[in-house]
């Protein structure tokens, strides 16, 4: 089920920035696990 | 009576001005008494008037209510009505303040899904349709809730805190007015999908009461108790409306041990601790839609006597040009 909510992690966050900054929340969010953003940390 | 109380609340209110006649024959089958100059007005309720996440949601409805005026058969007003600061005694008497006024219907987030029973209730016995968006409250007679599936963003954030972690660590929650149906449903969810990884611990649960300072407050109270944990669900963003700097120990926390944090929501303000690494990820709401949907279903409902299921899933927000906002000129704030 679609839940609605809009992930973003670093992998996509410029993407949700941009999306503020021109008001349009239209288009959907790249991937925000690829690349995986938890890849390099422990 | 505490300052909130003396103080009261406020009540913003805009009139969209109409480019076409009321069409009455659409109303009286609602039962809403049709003078020659009437307007749907439709109250729009947030949790309260201090919670900046309501803002985008509040424009949102004041511009849907204008489009509706300038193309639709009825002009539309929208009434902005809250408590200063989110108590669901207070929201009980803003809802029965605007039953009082004769508004055509109501759209509200619910401080406290229990307490919203009895004034929405009493709100459908007049003839006042409710809608409730963001925070629902199930046991009423609301026509529809409209907002995310708060129970599985929760899970949602599980598997996303977990996988941040690598399935090993010990957390702490921050919650805001103990109570409220969607963070209590996040939390549910949170914890119901938590099983499936044995090696992610919940030692406390912190509680902000929605208000930023004590948000702050008791993550570095949080900190100084457990200053080896390992990460946090922020269940909404209350903290993270201070400016940076303000939870030193969150903040260290998470710069030299890597702590991991999850919150929700996804104002520019968050979005900018993501970018500079203190946040792992964000778990975003349709806020446009909680203003333009809300005031888009009231409206069909009223005018062409559309019915719901009981639960919607906004879908992707629509377009806005803030620049082009047709109402700030007639804005006026009244306070009582």
């Amino acid at each position: 089920m679609d839940s609605g909510v809009d992930i973003v992690t670093a992998s996509n966050v410029q993407a949700m920035l941009d999306a503020w900054q021109r008001n349009d929340f239209t288009q959907p969010l790249p991937d925000p696990f690829s690349p995986d953003p938890f890849s390099g940390s422990q | 009576m505490n300052l909130r109380g003396a103080i009261g609340w406020l009540l913003i209110g805009l009139v969209c001005v109409a480019c076409q006649p009321p069409n009455h024959q659409a109303l009286q089958p609602k039962g809403v008494p049709p003078p020659d100059s009437r307007a749907i007005t439709i109250a729009w309720i947030p949790k309260a008037l201090n919670n900046p996440v309501f803002e985008l949601g509040r424009e949102a409805a004041l511009v849907k209510a204008a489009e509706l005026s300038a193309h639709g058969s009825i002009p539309v007003k929208v009434l902005y009505a809250a408590s200063v600061a989110s108590d669901a005694a207070d929201q009980v008497r803003v809802v029965e303040d605007m039953i009082a006024r004769g508004v055509d219907a109501i759209a509200i987030s619910c401080n406290d899904p229990v307490a919203c029973v009895e004034p929405i209730n009493k709100a459908v016995a007049e003839d006042i349709p409710v809608l409730t968006w963001d925070s629902d409250s199930p046991a009423s007679q609301r026509l529809t809730y409209v907002g995310i599936d708060n129970f599985a963003a929760g899970q949602t954030a599980a598997d996303i805190l977990a996988r941040a972690l690598h399935g090993r660590g010990r957390i702490a929650l921050l919650t805001g007015v103990p109570g409220a149906f969607n963070l209590e449903e996040r939390i549910r969810g949170f914890k119901a999908r938590l099983g499936e990884y044995p090696g992610v611990q919940i030692v406390t649960t912190a509680i902000s009461n929605d208000d930023i300072d004590t948000g702050i407050q008791v993550v570095e109270e949080t900190m100084r108790a457990h200053p080896d944990l390992d990460g946090w669900l922020f269940v909404g963003m209350w903290p993270l409306f201070a400016e940076r700097g303000s939870m030193p120990l969150w903040e260290k926390a998470v710069r030299e041990r890597g702590m991991k944090v999850v919150a929700f929501d996804a104002l520019p303000v968050e979005l900018e601790f993501l970018r500079d690494g203190y946040l792992s990820a964000l778990i975003g709401q349709k806020y446009w839609g909680w203003g333009a949907d809300s005031v888009q279903l009231l409206y069909d409902h009223l005018v062409n006597g559309r019915t719901y299921p009981p639960f919607i899933v906004l879908p992707r927000d629509i377009c806005v040009d803030r620049e082009n906002l047709p109402y700030h000129e007639d804005t006026k704030t009244q306070s009582f």
